[in-house]
């Protein structure tokens, strides 16, 4: 029987290495100090990144719904 | 507070995924973040397929992430006759892209051509088809992308990927 191959699974960051997507999500990146769960590990302005793009959403949505 | 996404690549026989890569460089090396000086496509060549999947690692209070839209903007190149390969479609979804080592030959699937601008509906699938959705963190469909270039092309070019999802409070 052929040996199953195993995903690993490494931070783009801090170049760690783990068994799991979950193992990845929960590790604190030494490059960052934060979790990739978190908005700042990936970078100090992805909140503010994050607030506009929902912006540009929502300002999307209504020019459909006018549109229609 | 809105969802937190990434972009990964998948790289190597056992299928190493690197998580919230910098960039999508393309070239003859199968790597990621792959260094185009070091490994540029010659011409007449293709470069190593890209495997990449958009990535939600939190739900931010959203309840949803769906219609993933995928296109490249910026020119390919001069000298001659250069195509962006890709799974990504509108209709006619060949469903998730299996995960291969990655190759510069012809991917079976990976054969529609990259749109230059935003397609306007999904052409990304989540979990096989095109109106999936996330409603808790997860990953799309594999995104597979090649560079094909003929015997007259020439070197450097620069252009954009775009990642582009809907995302429901």
């Amino acid at each position: 029987m052929a040996e199953e191959t195993k995903q690993i699974h490494r931070c783009g960051l801090c170049e760690g290495e783990f068994d799991s997507e979950e193992a990845y999500c929960e590790h604190k990146c030494e490059a960052t100090g934060f979790a990739p769960t978190e908005p700042e590990h990936h970078g100090e302005h992805f909140e503010k990144i994050q607030e506009a793009a929902l912006a540009r959403g929502e300002a999307r949505k209504e020019e459909t719904e006018e549109v229609a | 507070m809105a969802a937190t996404v990434e972009i990964d690549e998948a790289n190597g026989a056992g299928e190493t995924l690197t998580h919230n890569i910098t960039n999508s460089n393309m070239g003859s090396a199968d790597e990621v973040n792959t260094d185009p000086v070091a490994h540029p496509i010659a011409p007449n060549t293709r470069t190593y397929i890209k495997y990449q999947k958009i990535h939600v690692t939190a739900m931010g209070g959203s309840s949803k992430i769906d219609n993933l839209q995928i296109w490249r903007t910026g020119a390919l190149g001069t000298g001659g006759t250069h195509s962006h390969l890709t799974n990504a479609r509108t209709s006619s979804y060949g469903g998730a892209l299996t995960y291969a080592t990655p190759t510069r030959s012809a991917v079976t699937g990976v054969d529609q051509a990259m749109p230059t601008s935003a397609p306007g509906a999904a052409n990304l699938g989540i979990g096989g088809s095109l109106s999936g959705s996330l409603t808790a963190t997860g990953s799309s469909d594999y995104l597979g992308h090649q560079i094909t270039t003929d015997a007259s092309a020439t070197a450097g070019s620069t252009s954009t990927m775009n990642y582009q999802y809907d995302e429901t409070a």
